[in-house]
């Protein structure tokens, strides 16, 4: 990179040429103040407080914005410029009312510190007040202009990082105040940026504060939604949250949320959390101590133990529990219980993404989000980064403004970007394998004996097969032409740090691991990055866990005998032989008869795994069951006893997020009620049916994950306080070609059920918790079937018309949605309402979901 | 104008104002029976770009917007600018008030702006250009449309030019009906589609860093109408016109208490009182002489013993005012400058963007003390606190030169003016209005 000399304040400094003036200050440890400047954005240069002296210059100009010059000298401590920069202070302060007694960002204020920093204590100007209008009319977040001092970091912050560009400067002159773009009430994604990046109290949440900021005890933690694992921090006062604030330079968001990290944690003290233990006294729940669930549970497990063996009790893990958590509910059903029969909802659904993931694939999956900020061409498959995690999308759109990467999507629904991708592709669903095939298949003709690729492993027989493709072909069955496809192919090979980013659609996708495939195939030519899209904070961490039937933590085999010998040398005692016990699952098992106890910790099972009307019928086969859970669930309605489980926020312990990053849970508040930590409740159960738990805190926990699992080697508590560690998982990333055929999918019939369903996140809702909070339900208070005009209009079905949605499987009534978004013949159902739930609808079975829908 | 008749730019006769509406656009066939898009075939055919820089230096034409920034030079900066792209950028904004030449040069002579415009571009080195005109100048868009579409027709546009491998596309971008949007770092954030905001400069100016990033050739309608006469008849020839350091001839938009208000293009050797008394003939209703702003409400206004100045932006700049673009605005007796002034001053408090806090709020803060003023209410205090806010804010740091422009009427009117402000504080009234009009309800 090119450097120039430059002299700062009498200091000579060699700096990069992309510099600003003051990023080299900041560098040497010159000081120079600043206001509207925010480092992950843009420099706006409104506030003039980070003016200098540059020789030559007339007038003092704003370092923010220059660029360091060869030969540049410049003054950031002249008579001038701190005289110009305290009257800049003063104009701003002419229209601000010093209302800091009442305002709720006193304390935290970049204009108060300043002001107090230049020692501004007399206020010479004067103006006349200008009637301004409170904005109070949009939703989550309120827009006080007379606190506003214009710097427009919300706009750009709105524009750049979030990429909606709600928000824009009204008027102009003095009359200027920010408003919508539309000027109607506030209609975005609702992440809180401006408010986060607010200088002053100008932004501030509808959730209105009732702490100063000196109150507030910031703990960082991790947010408890999705697999990105964003760290917050959660403002606390007298044990209460107020707020979730995030710092910016830290972890993989930079101090980006999304709505649901902001907004979405009032679960956290929602009215309906479980206080104590519950007990099943006939066909009631009631209230009972701790000591007398866990007897009864203890009682009834040894029972069941003695008269089925181990075996019959089976278990189900969260995604959403910690590492510890999962840890200690495995150990214990492997070594006191003396059953492999655990699962997890990821592995259930499709175990080659969940423990089968190292085994299954060629190249690795879990990849640090580093490949996405380095990256030049980002290609995300199934993916809808904009909506599911928008926080991912935050990290593609700084690639694509700092790096000007390009932007592919590929999607079978309308998915798109903001800003617009670079390219579009809407395949239709089940076409995925031919459409990657063709664009392999493009790259690679013509190419030679000597192209890419060719000295890997399987090439000769895979482009043997590749010769048989005819892009015509593919691209009448995909619905993609073939001047997209080989436009798209020709960027792609041109890449030179391409990333490929799989969404949820793929690993939902009946053909998920043969996708995946095809994208190796891809990545291996382009020399690409594949990542996997994880829907919990701990999807990935669950199963390094061992929460699955057959395997250790660390994915050692159950099966495997010399891994047993390990693991009984490591715990002590002896385990149970066989390794996947069940032959299905655990639900059809059930159904079969042949689970007498089941213990689910914190997941909603009738609402979240396939063919919730199955689960139920399971649930009502099981003779004990015991659920841990924050809320009284749908599942938690069929338990015989109901632990109260602590939130995140109640507890330590540490999360493994998408990229494999193993961070921090940190408590912030004492348990609500008589909850508790998940793992301590374990502990205790295991302890009273005669195992030997001893573990004061997590922390002794993880050092034993730390020993167990090799990969998590080396990683403590302390080195992973800020940013996290990624976790080691040494995969032999070995290129190989494997021929994979488009094959179509089997369904029935399909004029009976002429949809096919797809389901997955919206913006505002994600898992059970944020159906609790009450922000959450505001922005989207019920869910709806998003389908394509064309196909209302056969139907006779309007926007918002109430419809009943139906499957194989079962029925939901729903409002629907007219939207382009989802193409002819599909749509689409977000998860997580518990009214609408489209799981109902789904079946594991069932290569895909077809549904038909009709009005009453 | 006798001594530079039969090479008008503008038209056969100096247009008066109240011949405004009745001016016809000059159709192609005829501008080509003038010798029209001649000036282009020769600097395609015969010249090459360094040469046409050369010969506009030796013009020495200077600029028309306001600034009077040498023309040749401009050019060479953008021409030895590196970049993948340039853009040339004509603006016809013309948002000052009193000012209405650009929209005359557009109404009567398309072709020459649009000749012009092709000159400069293959100058530079530039395929595309934009127009960037008012969206209030219906007329005048229209009548550029079908210029463009005559020019396309006709292969002095388009792709390759008939002749040459030069390509030219020429855009028209309607500029929002705001003062500040047509600052030429404005009208590039309106052009790429953001709200019209000046950027600082330095560092960068539209020259090495323009639109898209790119080297951009910024020139006023005026300045590039008159290349096509410039390349056709030679620098030496136009040097000749007018003053040696303004050479050619200036049009100039006179309005206020004249019998003859209008547009007059005239040789910058013409004084002031010329402009009045010849073609102005002379101030209306009797009205005497008291003051003018030659250089429109962005320049230090003049008094009678100032009438003999040259309009040029030399001499205007030699007694403390400016040429500006060119709008000279005359004020008799009868009219009270205070009020003027305050008119001024309320334009530029609506006009300015509000994005650098000195201008956003002092041009509020000058508006409402010439109000008091204005309004009978001010003192003694009030007179000193404008003095004082004018030479505050003149230190400040901002991005335009909107604030400077507001400073610059209001600090010249009271300085050269002070006695009608004294009489407003003494006589706690306007004494040019009616005593009805000031009875508050």
């Amino acid at each position: 990179m090119e450097k120039v000399n430059l002299t700062i304040d009498g200091k000579k400094i060699v700096a990069d040429s992309k510099k600003t003036v003051l990023e080299a200050a900041a560098e040497n440890g010159i000081y120079i103040p600043t206001m509207c400047y925010l480092k992950k954005l843009n420099p706006i240069g409104s506030c003039r407080v980070c003016l200098v002296d540059v020789e030559g210059a007339d007038d003092p100009m704003t370092s923010c914005q220059i660029p360091v010059m060869e030969g540049m000298v410049v003054s950031t401590k002249s008579d001038r410029v701190i005289e110009l920069r305290q009257l800049m202070v003063k104009l701003i302060l002419v229209n601000h009312p010093v209302d800091c007694t009442v305002c709720e960002r006193s304390g935290e204020c970049r204009l108060q510190d300043i002001t107090y920093e230049f020692g501004i204590s007399r206020q010479d100007l004067k103006a006349e007040p200008v009637e301004r209008q409170k904005r109070y009319d949009w939703r989550l977040i309120r827009y006080n202009p007379y606190l506003c001092v214009l710097c427009e970091r919300c706009i750009m912050v709105c524009h750049e990082v979030q990429g909606v560009s709600a928000y824009k400067i009204k008027n102009n002159g003095f009359r200027s105040v920010i408003d919508t773009v539309d000027e109607k009430p506030l209609d975005c994604d609702f992440c809180g940026q401006c408010i986060a990046v607010c200088p002053v109290g100008a932004m501030s949440s509808g959730l209105v504060l009732q702490a100063r900021s000196w109150e507030l005890s910031k703990v960082r933690t991790v947010c408890s939604y999705c697999g990105v694992g964003c760290p917050i921090n959660l403002d606390v006062k007298k044990g209460k949250i107020y707020r979730v604030t995030s710092d910016d330079n830290i972890g993989i968001n930079n101090g980006n949320l999304c709505a649901m990290g902001r907004f979405g944690y009032q679960f956290i003290d929602a009215e309906d959390r479980i206080k104590t233990p519950l007990i099943r006294k006939g066909d009631k729940l009631v209230p009972a101590s701790w000591d007398e669930a866990l007897k009864l549970v203890s009682d009834k497990f040894r029972e069941i133990k003695n008269s089925h063996g181990g075996e019959a009790i089976s278990g189900i893990g969260s995604e959403r529990a910690s590492n510890e958590d999962n840890y200690l509910f495995q150990k214990f059903f492997r070594t006191v219980l003396g059953s492999h029969n655990i699962d997890n909802p990821l592995n259930m659904e499709n175990s080659s993404f969940g423990s089968g993931l190292f085994e299954k694939f060629d190249l690795p999956l879990i990849n640090s989000t580093e490949y996405i900020n380095k990256s030049d061409v980002i290609f995300t498959v199934g993916a809808d980064a904009c909506e599911e995690n928008p926080v991912l999308g935050n990290i593609i759109r700084m690639a694509m403004r700092d790096k000007e990467a390009h932007l592919i999507v590929a999607s079978s629904r309308d998915v798109g970007f903001r800003p617009p991708p670079d390219f579009k592709m809407v395949y239709k669903y089940g076409s995925e394998i031919l459409l990657i095939n063709g664009i392999i298949k493009s790259m690679v003709e013509g190419q030679g004996t000597k192209g890419k690729g060719q000295e890997i492993e399987g090439s000769k027989e895979f482009f043997d097969y590749l010769k048989g493709i005819k892009l015509e072909d593919v691209s009448s069955r995909t619905g993609v032409s073939v001047e997209l496809i080989k436009t798209i192919a020709s960027k792609l090979n041109k890449s030179k740090l391409p990333v490929i980013l799989c969404g949820r659609e793929i690993y939902t996708h009946p053909r998920g691991v043969e996708i995946v495939h095809a994208l190796q195939n891809l990545s291996n030519i382009i020399n690409g990055n594949i990542m996997l899209y994880r829907e919990h904070c701990n999807s990935q961490g669950i199963n390094d866990m061992g929460v699955v039937p057959d395997m250790y933590p660390g994915y050692k085999k159950t099966a495997d005998t010399e891994a047993k010998g390990d693991f009984e040398k490591l715990w002590g005692g002896t385990l149970p032989v066989k390794g996947k016990v069940t032959t299905t699952n655990i639900i059809d098992d059930a159904i079969d008869g042949r689970v007498k106890a089941l213990y689910v910790m914190g997941e909603d099972i009738i609402n979240r795994l396939h063919n919730g009307g199955h689960v139920r019928e399971a649930l009502e086969k099981i003779d004990f069951i015991v659920v841990q859970d924050m809320f009284l669930s749908e599942t938690a309605l069929f338990a015989d006893v109901v632990l109260p489980s602590a939130s995140f926020s109640e507890r330590e312990g540490t999360w493994t997020n998408m990229e494999g990053r193993v961070q921090k849970i940190n408590k912030a508040i004492e348990p609500i009620g008589e909850s508790r930590a998940d793992w301590e409740a374990i502990k205790e159960l295991a302890n009273m049916m005669g195992g030997i738990f001893k573990y004061r805190f997590t922390e002794d926990i993880f050092k034993e994950i730390t020993t167990v699992i090799p990969a998590y080697g080396g990683i403590t508590y302390s080195s992973i306080k800020n940013n996290g560690r990624v976790v080691n998982y040494e995969v032999q990333s070995r290129k190989k070609f494997r021929v994979v055929q488009q094959s179509d999918i089997e369904s029935i019939d399909e004029s009976d059920m002429p949809f096919i369903l797809l389901s997955g996140n919206t913006f505002f809702h994600l898992g059970a918790l944020s159906r609790r909070s009450a922000a959450m339900n505001m922005l989207t208070p019920e869910c709806m079937v998003e389908i394509n005009p064309s196909d209302a209009e056969n139907l006779k079905i309007k926007d918002k018309d109430t419809v009943t949605v139906k499957s194989k499987s079962g029925s939901i009534t729903i409002k629907t949605k007219v939207t382009n978004k989802s193409p002819h013949g599909v749509v689409f159902i977000p998860v997580n309402f518990e009214n609408a739930p489209v799981n109902t609808l789904t079946n594991k079975k069932d290569a895909v979901t077809r549904v038909k829908i009709y009005k009453e | 104008m006798s001594h530079i008749s039969g090479q008008r730019i503008l038209l056969h006769k100096d247009v008066p104002m109240n011949d405004f509406h009745s001016l016809e656009t000059i159709a192609i066939d005829d501008y080509l029976s003038r010798g029209g898009y001649k000036g282009l075939s020769k600097a395609l055919g015969e010249l090459n770009p360094g040469d046409i820089i050369e010969e506009v230096k030796k013009s020495g034409l200077r600029g028309r917007g306001g600034a009077g920034f040498p023309t040749g030079k401009k050019w060479e900066l953008v021409a030895a600018a590196s970049g993948d792209k340039k853009y040339l950028c004509c603006n016809a904004s013309e948002g000052e008030p009193g000012t209405f030449k650009d929209r005359t040069l557009i109404r009567s002579n398309p072709h020459q702006l649009i000749e012009g415009i092709a000159i400069a571009s293959y100058a530079i080195g530039a395929g595309k250009a934009y127009i960037y005109i008012s969206e209030k100048y219906d007329r005048e868009i229209s009548i550029l449309e079908k210029g463009l579409r005559e020019a396309k027709e006709r292969g002095y546009l388009g792709e390759k030019i008939p002749e040459s491998e030069f390509s030219l596309n020429i855009e028209i971008k309607k500029c929002p009906d705001k003062y500040v949007a047509g600052e030429e770092t404005a009208m590039m954030e309106v052009i790429e589609g953001r709200p019209a905001k000046p950027w600082q400069k330095p560092p960068y100016y539209p020259a090495n860093k323009g639109l898209y990033g790119m080297p951009t050739l910024v020139n006023n309608t005026e300045t590039l109408s008159n290349i096509p006469h410039i390349i056709s008849n030679g620098g030496d020839w136009f040097s000749k016109i007018g003053s040696p350091k303004s050479p050619g001839t200036f049009i100039f938009t006179l309005t206020g208490d004249v019998k003859n208000p209008g547009i007059y293009e005239l040789s910058p050797g013409t004084s002031l009182r010329e402009l009045i008394y010849n073609y102005g003939k002379g101030l209306k209703n009797g009205m005497v002489f008291n003051a003018a702003f030659p250089g429109g409400p962005s320049n230090s206004p003049v008094t009678e013993a100032q009438l003999d100045t040259l309009l040029d932006f030399d001499s205007l700049k030699g007694i403390g005012s400016g040429l500006g673009s060119a709008s000279v605005i005359i004020l008799g007796d009868s009219t009270c400058i205070a009020d003027t002034v305050l008119g001024f001053s309320r334009f530029f408090m609506e006009e300015s963007c509000g994005q650098c806090p000195p201008c956003q709020m002092g041009t509020v803060k000058l508006f409402r003390l010439l109000q008091k003023i204005e309004d009978g209410n001010g003192d003694m205090n009030d007179l000193t606190n404008i003095e004082n806010t004018c030479s505050f804010l003149k230190g400040q740091v901002v991005y335009c030169h909107l604030l400077k422009g507001a400073i610059n009427s209001v600090e010249g009117a009271v300085k050269n003016f002070k006695d009608e402000f004294e009489s407003h504080v003494h006589e706690k009234k306007c004494i040019y209005k009616a005593e009805s009009t000031l009875i508050k309800t």
